[in-house]
């Protein structure tokens, strides 16, 4: 009786086995482009490509397969979208995707994904692309390893004219991991995404934003880079977003910001870096936004924080070389101060609890000239300046008399901290 | 001209020798080394030197000079009364006492930096300092010597020669904020370089905050005013100008000296 099931069973096992087969594609094979291979293939099957250049375009991939390319494989989009994936449990790797034009009617990009969830793509090189990777209403998907390189320089694209590296809308619990985006409009772009992790990213040089992201909350992002992006980081409409270990470099420019805070609640920004930046935060209408740990490291303005932000709290957080530590645009504050090292508190700590005695008011009054006056800025670090500042300080006027550090800490607190780690 | 040199010389041994001198060299080398040493930072401590050189070296040098023109007057009438021209008396004594303090201050610093070499983090901004100060003391004490010399008595010159390092250290600054704050509607950069331009001062300190504050300086008023001092024009202008100061009190000292009746 056993023996007659098995026997039954048999053909079902063989099919089984015989579904996941690998289809090759090279000149030579029996399938010589990926648009007959993955016409070929059924469900669960692996499609191999081999050594060699490959035209596709429009290659719509319907069913749960993987494709995998040799290294020397290189598949040339010709200007058009190179792969549509419609179905869930797609898995593409280590392939090599290039030349994708600019449209302005359709979205065109390297890969554009829509309503399938739990894809996975890793270690794709992608260049010359309109958009590179462009995810739909997915969930679950994977994207770690790649690399997009864009083609726009500041010089010859305009912002219509590129698009962007990772572009993410309406999807959740998706994962960015270890990829480098560069020379686009974006590097990573996020509108309506939720419950996601970004993590280990480096954005470069790209023409917008490094990341920017709109109405996506709950997300995490975790030691990213993003470096000499037109405009920094751009993070608006958000709440719960946890932002940790970042690094915000060389984001210059008249309206560059390291981090632009518009619109964000109940967030947190912990032991991010933000280095030689035109405007390391710039906070506009943000709520509850808990910022400790991070180190302002020689930027134009450590913090811009404008009048119609409330109950911020900023605490263990190094102010070093900035020119300008705290700027505001209102005499009120409604944000909380503490436990901060600014490097130019000139306080003392008779105690000696590390704590210094006398509290310390981080905005200058020449912030409020050059607000009023641009070309005053000529006369920054000047003898007048200088004593104008220590007046203001000593007797408050028109700088927030309450936006005071009341515990400013005598010591860098990050320093010590790297080292605990 | 060898009356200049030789009155030079006197002139240069005298001051080189002065304890003055080298208390100002002194000081300036070692508070130069204790703040780069100390301050951690090297842009704060730039900062700080910065502010010792725009307002230290002027400040000495219109003391020094005005102090050793009116100790000396027995010296001077000395040599007035011998053969030789007037303006070459003058110029000796001139460069006498202004190379030795230009001296202090830019070896001062060369020294102080020297010392903490291993902090310095870029060369751009100590060079800016090092002829900063050099061109400051020039500029000061010929200035301070003209004052002197036009002025009747010591308490006059002394007086007014410290109002004008005054004027230019702080008050000018407050009227340039004035002017800036009333006239802020207006497109007003290029008002503000060539008022610059004509506060030796000012200049110096642009010139350093140029160097360190790169970062705020990204408005629309700041890459102006980086668009012309960087470029090679802007710092051939600010030269010219630095040199223009030195060349007016100088040109002022000699006509005074042919007019002047003791």
């Amino acid at each position: 009786m056993r023996k007659a099931l098995f026997i039954a069973i048999l053909p079902i096992i063989a099919s089984m086995g015989a579904t996941a087969k690998v289809i090759e594609v090279c000149a030579s094979c029996a399938h010589q482009s990926i648009q007959q291979a993955v016409e070929a293939a059924d469900s669960l099957d692996d499609i191999r490509v081999l050594k060699g250049r490959y035209l596709t375009q429009e290659v719509v991939i319907e069913k749960q397969i993987s494709i995998c390319g040799e290294s020397g494989s290189v598949i040339d989009g010709g200007g058009k979208t190179i792969f549509y994936v419609h179905h869930n449990g797609v898995s593409l790797t280590n392939l090599n995707l290039q030349n994708v034009a600019t449209s302005y009617v359709e979205d065109r990009a390297a890969i554009k994904c829509n309503n399938s969830d739990n894809v996975h793509f890793k270690n794709l090189h992608i260049s010359n692309a309109f958009f590179g990777i462009l995810v739909e209403k997915s969930d679950h998907g994977v994207i770690e390893e790649c690399e997009v390189i864009g083609k726009v320089t500041k010089e010859t694209y305009l912002e219509s004219s590129s698009g962007n590296a990772i572009h993410l809308w309406y999807c959740n619990n998706m994962s960015i991991q270890n990829n480098t985006v560069k020379f686009h409009r974006d590097g990573i772009y996020f509108e309506f995404v939720k419950q996601s992790i970004i993590e280990n990213n480096l954005s470069d040089g790209n023409l917008r934003y490094g990341l920017h992201f709109m109405f996506s909350h709950g997300n995490a992002y975790r030691h990213n880079r993003f470096i000499r992006n037109g405009a920094g980081v751009a993070v608006m409409y958000s709440s719960e977003v946890l932002m940790e270990r970042n690094e915000f470099v060389d984001n210059w420019g008249e309206s560059a910001y390291g981090l632009l805070l518009k619109d964000i609640t109940d967030s947190e920004l912990k032991h991010n870096r933000f280095r030689n930046n035109t405007i390391a935060i710039s906070a506009d209408n943000s709520l509850r936004v808990k910022i400790a740990f991070n180190q302002f490291d020689k930027n134009g303005y450590a913090l811009r924080i404008m009048g119609n932000c409330m109950d911020n709290t900023l605490e263990n957080n190094d102010f070093l070389q900035n020119s300008f530590d705290v700027v505001t645009n209102t005499s009120k504050n409604y944000n909380t101060f503490n436990h901060n090292y600014w490097e130019e508190y000139r306080g003392y700590d008779l105690d000696g609890d590390g704590v210094g005695d006398v509290p310390y008011r981080p905005v200058k009054l020449f912030s409020y000239i050059i607000a009023q006056s641009q070309p005053a800025i000529i006369l920054m670090r000047s003898s007048f300046i200088n004593l104008l500042d220590l007046a203001e300080k000593v007797t408050p006027v028109l700088t927030p008399e309450t936006l005071m550090d009341n515990q400013p800490v005598m010591r860098p607190i990050n320093d010590r901290i790297k080292e605990g780690i | 001209m060898r009356s200049i040199l030789s009155i030079f010389k006197f002139v240069l041994i005298d001051n080189l020798r002065s304890f003055w001198v080298i208390t100002y060299l002194l000081f300036i080398a070692i508070s130069t080394y204790v703040l780069i040493y100390f301050t951690g930072s090297f842009s704060r401590a730039m900062v700080s030197i910065m502010n010792i050189v725009i307002l230290l070296a002027p400040l000495v040098s219109t003391m020094m000079t005005s102090m050793y023109y009116f100790n000396k007057t027995d010296f001077l009438y000395l040599l007035l009364s011998q053969p030789i021209k007037r303006t070459h008396a003058f110029l000796g004594m001139y460069l006498g006492v202004a190379i030795p303090l230009s001296m202090a201050a830019g070896l001062g610093l060369i020294l102080g930096m020297a010392l903490s070499m291993k902090q310095v983090e870029s060369l751009e901004t100590p060079m800016v300092l090092i002829l900063s100060g050099v061109l400051l003391s020039l500029i000061f004490s010929a200035l301070s010597l003209f004052i002197s010399l036009a002025s009747r008595d010591k308490l006059r010159g002394v007086g007014f020669a410290l109002f004008i390092w005054l004027f230019l250290a702080v008050i000018y600054d407050g009227l340039l904020l004035m002017y800036f704050i009333v006239f802020g509607e207006y497109p007003i950069e290029q008002h503000a370089i060539i008022l610059t331009l004509l506060n030796p001062i000012d200049l110096s300190r642009v010139f350093v905050m140029l160097n360190l504050d790169v970062s705020a300086l990204l408005g629309y008023s700041g890459a102006v005013f980086q668009k012309f001092f960087g470029n090679a024009t802007g710092i051939v202008v600010s030269v010219l100008s630095l040199l223009i100061w030195t060349a007016a009190p100088l040109s002022g000292i000699l006509f005074k000296a042919q007019r002047k009746d003791y």
